[in-house]
């Protein structure tokens, strides 16, 4: 701005505006505070919020301590983590072992518990009847051996393991030298250990502790690099581990699925004693949280609509409660509806009970325990659980008529109702029994599985004792691998 | 009436980086009339200009972590005040740009020679300009941006904001004048 008066204006401006003077800052900080902070508004929202996240977080830390318990039994041997395997399950008492390993501080230590327990197995399998003598048949020398003699007696102890896992076992462990499985030590100077596992002649009739051998030879191969030597001489032998181990894999992958969620839908008939059964829906979310293999604590949330019809009678629990109380009319606004159908109360006009209503919108979360018969191929199961919860709404409608004793032709009909919202919370007051049966589809699992719900106790304001009956239509998730 | 005590800007600043309500207020407080002031060039309208303060002072506090303390606290407060208000008039510049220029309204009455301008003169004149113009007025001559930093703050290309500029100095150069040569 080169002109003057540009000039002048300019600095004016500044000069004004710069030094702006308003006295309505108070207003002005009321009017922000309708809109700062926000956490003022939603605070009960951000509190909704952060419990569900605490909740979550809750949940999978709990679901990764229970998987993390395998885990720190498999870092005694410094292996990936085979818990699972038959072998290790076999050994597990032979921690002593493998803590010997762990103190000489060889980084080959974890293949030889593998070794030595593959060992074991293979003469404990053969020898049921004589577990010391296998010393004789496996050439070993210096810690290793000392391993062996320190758990004889605990591969004595797995002799009846031995007995059924391999009943008619056909493996032979002998020194021939022509068909040994050499697991060689590079780092090791002293003496090395050989394993002979003669295979049986019949290539197709293959025994459980052959698998067994074999299996944790390629376990040991694949985790460990021990050098097999002689494995070109027996070619079935690593077709066979290839298979095993990717079986395991399989396994483990089913395994790794710590928790599944699901939706679900249900149609189910309310019952009590008394009430009309009444149709009802429902819909929910759950999670199953693998225990092991077929066992799972399945829980969730669900909401649901109960209703009941009682006619013109009342609920039993309410009857008894008017049969053992003296009501007054004026007393509350359900014993009003119990003092209606009293035939006892009488003043002007007598009530008479038309109709008894119960609406129930039930928050529930059921735990329940569940079994799958097989997990790896279907999605059959049973389950067992308690339900505890509380009601959104609770609805309570008593309508009854009047009836003037000089004019039996004129009535009038009124409705009492008793509403409240989350009134109570019940804890494991409903038994839950249910069976599902579904298809796999790409790993999710559609799932039909009828239930029936026991009262333990009375549910609700009016303490009703009902149950419900029915079908849930599930969709189980594909869990998160690991 | 006394003023509301002063507080130490540096103390105001780091109490309300902590996030104290009651700093956010005394700074809010403190820094009103100035923010106002910005508020008014670009918003001409009390109410706007109000809203658009309201509106900085919330980002304000909400970025206040990313505030750097080395750095003047007016010079910070203002660019949020300019960017919120040109974010508020975005819509009305947008309609204006194709208004025609040389559509002014009569000249203003109250305006005496320059110096004599109060904030009410000033507005007064600013109204008579379109919206994009008084706001390129502002940013250029006022707060300082050049013309690369206008074209990309109002999407428009470089030149136009040139035109622009030179287009409301003209117009507030006839509009002084005239009032000048009317009261004198």
């Amino acid at each position: 701005m080169d002109d003057p008066l540009n000039n002048d204006l300019k600095k004016r401006i500044r000069e004004v505006f710069d030094h702006y003077n308003d006295e309505h800052a108070d207003e002005g900080w009321q009017l922000l505070r309708e809109k700062y902070p926000e956490k003022a508004n939603r605070r009960p929202v951000l509190w909704l919020w952060w419990g569900s996240a605490a909740a979550v977080l809750l949940l999978f830390l709990g679901i990764l301590l229970l998987n993390k318990k395998p885990e720190k039994e498999n870092k005694l041997t410094g292996n990936k983590p085979i818990t699972n395997h038959p072998i290790i399950k076999s050994i597990e008492p032979q921690k002593n072992d493998i803590r010997i390993d762990k103190s000489a501080k060889d980084s080959n230590a974890a293949a030889d518990s593998v070794m030595n327990s593959m060992q074991k197995q293979i003469l404990t399998d053969n020898q049921p009847s004589s577990g010391r003598s296998h010393k004789n048949k496996i050439t070993n020398t210096g810690k290793l051996s000392e391993q062996f003699e320190t758990s004889d007696n605990l591969a004595n102890n797995n002799n009846s393991f031995s007995k059924k896992t391999a009943p008619d076992n056909e493996l032979l462990v002998s020194n021939s030298p022509e068909k040994n499985i050499t697991a060689a030590n590079p780092t090791k100077t002293a003496e090395r250990q050989t394993i002979t596992a003669s295979k049986a002649d019949n290539a197709t009739k293959v025994d459980t502790a052959n698998k067994v051998a074999t299996q944790s030879i390629a376990i040991a191969k694949q985790n460990i690099g021990i050098n097999m030597p002689n494995q070109s001489k027996q070619p079935n032998k690593t077709v066979f581990a290839d298979n095993e181990v990717s079986k395991d894999k399989k396994n483990q992958e089913y395994r790794a699925r710590a928790i599944r969620f699901g939706i679900y839908a249900a149609t189910y008939v309310n019952y009590a004693k008394g009430s009309n059964n009444q149709v009802n829906e429902g819909l929910g979310i759950s999670s199953d949280i693998r225990l092991s293999r077929k066992l799972n604590l399945s829980t969730g949330v669900a909401i649901g609509q109960n209703s009941l019809n009682y006619g013109s009678q009342l609920p039993p629990e309410q009857a008894r409660l008017l049969s053992s109380t003296n009501v007054s009319p004026n007393a509350s606004t359900n014993s009003l509806a119990a003092a209606a159908y009293s035939k006892n109360a009488f003043s002007a006009a007598t009530p008479s009970l038309k109709n008894y209503n119960a609406n129930l919108v039930g928050l529930e979360v059921p735990i329940n325990l569940k079994y799958q018969f097989n997990p790896e191929k279907s999605a059959t199961f049973v389950s067992i659980g308690v339900s505890s919860g509380t009601f959104i709404k609770e609805s309570y409608t008593s309508t009854y008529s009047y009836i003037t004793p000089f004019a039996s032709n004129l009535s009038q009909t009124t409705d009492q109702s008793l509403q409240q919202k989350f009134n109570s919370f019940y804890f494991a007051k409903t038994l839950n029994f249910s069976f599902g049966a579904g298809y796999r589809i790409a790993g999710n699992d559609l799932i039909i599985e009828p239930f029936l719900k026991y009262p333990i106790q009375g549910l609700g304001a009016q303490q009703i004792k009902f149950g419900s009956g029915g079908v849930n239509l599930k969709f189980n998730f594909q869990g998160k691998r690991k | 009436m006394h003023p509301p005590q002063r507080i130490a800007e540096d103390e105001l600043i780091r109490q309300c980086k902590a996030g104290s309500l009651r700093y956010q207020e005394l700074l809010y407080k403190q820094f009103y009339g100035y923010a106002m002031g910005i508020g008014l060039r670009y918003c001409i309208n009390r109410d706007d200009a109000l809203e658009v303060v309201n509106d900085a002072f919330i980002k304000a506090f909400h970025s206040m972590g990313n505030y750097d303390i080395t750095k003047p606290f007016k010079a910070w407060l203002r660019t949020i005040i300019v960017n919120t208000a040109i974010d508020r008039r975005r819509k009305d510049l947008k309609l204006q740009l194709n208004i025609e220029l040389d559509n002014a309204g009569p000249i203003i009455n109250h305006a005496n020679a320059i110096d004599n301008l109060g904030v009410q003169d000033i507005l007064n004149m600013m109204k008579e300009l379109p919206a994009i113009q008084i706001t390129i007025f502002n940013l250029y001559e006022i707060d300082g941006y050049n013309h690369d930093e206008i074209a990309e703050m109002l999407n428009i290309p470089a030149s136009s904001s040139r035109v622009y500029l030179s287009r409301a100095k003209e117009k507030l150069r006839k509009l002084i004048k005239t009032e000048t040569q009317n009261h004198g």
